[in-house]
């Protein structure tokens, strides 16, 4: 077992440096980052002041060594819009989108294993049938739609919830339910498909002949060899959501690092869009060795290289 | 069969337990996690208050007062917590003192300011020559890369000095006639603890105080009773941001805002809606050195291939009016004898008159363009121009690219194609000469032309005033219209607010895009709207 982390825990690493790489490349490849911040009718004096006092008049490869070592520092360098470390900006809007991202991820993953056991369970049913042309549908339906006609549907037209904003519990529903049906939407269809394989596998029958009780061949048996699958598909999801609740945030102005995100791409904020894009990757590296934890655990196989 | 009743009803029972069991736990683990969870938003006002909540489209960038001209930064910042030393009337063109109360060329080069007496900073810090000229100096410093330096002054201030404790003097490279035009888009914020850092508090003397900014989520402000001028009647304002159109709308019908602003087309005629002509007009930028639109008799044809009123009624819903400058009518230059009406016969003409004479009329052009551009949905505005010059006989295609790469770079020097790029420049200054010079002049930031001859009448208008510097102007525009075609000019943009507090009145103008100014907004009886 600690092999295998210690082997995760390298392949990690790696890729958090191919990410500094790649984020410190990509943000060179858009253009000079003076002439991006500053207006047009900037001067030449006042562009290269500005390609000094960010070292961007160094050679690039001089750029790279100083963005790598301040990275080690956790320093991006300070915020263009905000006036602040950009890392201390972006971990203050952090938060939001976690919060955000753990209770979407909380209802659709209660949501898709209930509704995705139920469907397995009553294969071929009428529920069935029901519950995936509804999962599809769920997961077809773009956010950026869900979002707008939610406002329409639940602010505008019944007047039950406000349109936008971060003020108080009543303000989480929209953003919450939008985030909600894709997630719901994918694990139903992944939980029906995997407890089907599981409850027709030998061993349940075997469980069956014994006399195991219903439930326990259900949901202790065949949902755990089925939910490596859904733990893969619910990291990749929760990854997803973290990554992806920009069009969320962006909407329902929520005050996450999504919306910080947009924000800093139009102020030209490069610090802000480095630590963003770097701590999100860090996150998502976290959330996958955990998973590849769960993984090893649910299926020693895994763990042992089988 | 018995038997399998059996099992199938232990078996829903199990399933209900368990399910029962996940649902409490997943519902209850969302719960916990987020009642409490209030991470922004105050909720203020309503329809009594005095208190405004205003929904804007985009945050600011900046708050320092350097950085005021940007729209974003301005229509927070510009006359209400920071002040300039003269104001602009934009639907007059008219200059009125502000912090200063006069001032006076003393040479081509050099103006003073007699600054208002017994003004204050928020901070407490008086307002006084000292202030002031110390502001300019960092405005002009290049380690602080102020935003207003290069973007109003033109870089074209040398220093400020202190005359006496009343008096500022400021130098310049170049004369300016309308340095006081310009000075009313320069707010002055108080003296910093470090002027080389961008101010994050933003501190002036205007009849609004900064309260807090939570990025992302809200941005207040309440009223200075130790304003010099006039109390306005708004107490105190919630700025909140949405990206999203629909949203702003939908906050204005909900009366959670009490005026949402930068509402699309689609909602402009909401109740509440108001339209009101902006400073911008929308053109395409010609590649003058590509054929075929290297030939000026195509980029004739291009202005009368336009069917403005049209595009107008497609893409904004009748929200615009047809331009046939980059200038707005009210601008001081403006030349009513250029217009561009549509012909789409004489275009016809006019491109079988260049392929005679060897241009290949035929060769590709690019309609390059952002999406969603100044308001319009995706490439439609693009979309549509490109199918007028089509129809009268050329060969254009739309190409979208990302915003900053329209905005900030030159997609000609991309493309072995002719390029047509589609902008909207606004001139709040009531001035055409600072749009020309920018645009057209050889030393203009954004020019794609150097003709020495419109040079020269530029020259000659900058160093005029009144009647004559106007004359000056409009043979400058006369002189481009006849001799160049450097643009496709399209139409005159309108913008939409939607008011949605009965009891809060407020018209906004030409000039509101780039100042919101709080102390314009009454209260009293139902607007009527």
């Amino acid at each position: 077992m600690t092999r295998f982390v210690l082997q995760r825990a390298r392949h990690g690493v790696f890729s958090i440096l191919g990410i500094v790489v790649l984020v410190f490349l990509l943000s060179r490849l858009t253009g000079s980052p003076a002439r991006l911040y500053l207006p047009e009718d900037a001067s030449d004096q006042v562009v290269a002041q500005f390609n000094a006092q960010h070292g961007f008049d160094k050679p690039v490869f001089v750029q790279l060594l100083t963005f790598l070592r301040g990275t080690l520092r956790g320093d991006f360098g300070d915020s263009l819009l905000y006036g602040q470390p950009a890392l201390h900006v972006v971990l203050t809007r952090y938060p939001a989108t976690l919060m955000l991202a753990v209770v979407a991820m909380l209802i659709a993953t209660t949501l898709g294993v209930l509704i995705g056991a139920r469907a397995a369970a009553r294969k071929e049913s009428l529920a069935d049938k029901v519950s995936r042309v509804i999962s599809l549908g769920a997961l077809s339906i773009p956010d950026f739609w869900v979002g707008i006609m939610g406002i329409a549907l639940f602010a505008v037209y019944l007047g039950v919830l406000p349109t936008s904003g971060s003020a108080g519990p009543a303000y989480w529903v929209l953003p919450v339910a939008t985030l909600v049906l894709r997630p719901t939407g994918i694990l139903a269809q992944v939980v029906r498909t995997s407890m089907v394989d599981a409850l027709a596998a030998d061993y349940i029958r075997v469980a069956k002949s014994k006399g195991v009780a219903q439930h326990s061949i259900v949901f202790k048996h065949a949902l755990r060899n089925a939910a490596i699958p859904i733990i893969a598909v619910a990291g990749v999801l929760m990854a997803g959501i973290v990554n992806g609740a920009l069009v969320v945030e962006t909407v329902f102005g929520w005050p996450g690092v999504g919306n910080l995100m947009v924000t800093a791409i139009h102020g030209r904020d490069f610090a802000v869009i480095q630590a963003v894009v770097l701590v999100t990757g860090i996150a998502i590296i976290i959330l996958n060795f955990g998973i590849d934890l769960a993984y090893s655990w649910l299926n020693p196989q895994i763990r042992l290289g089988k | 069969m018995t038997s399998r009743q059996v099992g199938c009803g232990s078996r829903t029972v199990a399933f209900r337990r368990w399910a029962t069991r996940l649902a409490a736990l997943g519902f209850g683990a969302a719960v916990l996690l987020s009642s409490g969870c209030s991470v922004g938003d105050p909720a203020t006002g309503g329809a009594d208050s005095h208190h405004v909540r205003l929904a804007l489209s985009v945050p600011p960038s900046s708050l320092d007062a350097c950085d005021s001209h940007q729209a974003a930064n301005g229509a927070i910042l510009i006359g209400n917590i920071t002040e300039a030393l003269t104001n602009l009337d934009v639907t007059t063109g008219k200059v009125s003192p502000g912090l200063a109360t006069q001032w006076t060329e003393t040479s081509p080069t050099t103006w003073q300011f007699t600054l208002r007496q017994g003004t204050k900073f928020h901070d407490g810090q008086a307002f006084n020559a000292e202030a002031a000229a110390s502001w300019f100096k960092r405005l002009i410093d290049p380690n602080v890369g102020c935003y207003n330096n290069s973007s109003v002054l033109n870089n074209n201030v040398v220093s400020a000095t202190v005359v006496d404790d009343n008096t500022v003097q400021i130098d310049l490279k170049e004369p300016d006639r309308i340095l006081p035009i310009r000075l009313s888009f320069i707010d002055i914020g108080a003296p910093s603890k470090d002027p080389s850092k961008k101010a994050t508090e933003p501190i002036g003397t205007g009849p609004f105080k900064f309260v807090s900014w939570s990025p992302g989520s809200n941005f207040e402000v309440t009223r200075n009773d130790e304003y010099w001028g006039e109390k306005p009647q708004v107490d105190g304002v919630t700025y909140l941001f949405r990206a999203e159109s629909s949203v702003r709308a939908a906050m204005a019908t909900t009366h959670e805002v009490d005026i949402a602003t930068a509402i699309g087309p689609q909602d402009a005629d909401m109740p509440g809606a108001v339209s009101y002509p902006v400073s911008e007009s929308m053109y395409l930028r010609s590649d003058l050195t590509v054929a075929p639109v290297n030939d000026i008799r195509v980029r004739k044809a291009m202005n009368y291939a336009v069917d403005r009123q049209k595009f107008i009624d497609n893409v904004y819903r009748g929200h615009g009016t047809p331009a046939s400058d980059i200038v707005i009518p009210t601008v001081t230059g403006y030349n009513p004898a250029v217009k561009w009406d549509y012909e789409p016969d004489k275009a016809r003409e006019l491109i079988a008159e260049a392929g005679a004479a060897g241009t290949n009329v035929k060769a590709p052009i690019q309609i390059v363009t952002e999406r969603d551009y100044r308001g319009s949905n995706g490439s439609e505005a693009a979309d549509t121009l490109s199918a007028m010059f089509n129809a009268v006989g050329l060969n254009t295609h739309v190409v979208t690219v990302e915003d900053t790469q329209t905005a900030m770079t030159a997609p000609e020097a991309q493309s072995t194609e002719a390029v047509e790029v589609l902008y909207a420049h606004g001139n709040s200054y009531g001035d055409a000469l600072i749009s020309w010079v920018g645009k057209l002049g050889c030393d203009g930031p954004q020019s794609r032309l150097c003709d020495k001859k419109f040079d020269d009448l530029l020259a000659a208008a900058g160093s005029a005033t009144g009647e004559d510097r106007k004359a000056k102007l409009q043979a400058a525009s006369q002189y481009i219209y006849d001799n160049v075609v450097p643009f496709v000019y399209v139409a005159g943009m309108e913008d939409t607010m939607v008011i949605a507090n009965p009891n809060l009145h407020y018209t906004p103008n030409a000039g509101t895009n780039d100042k919101l100014v709080l102390a314009e907004m009454t209260f009293g009886g139902s607007q009527g709207s």
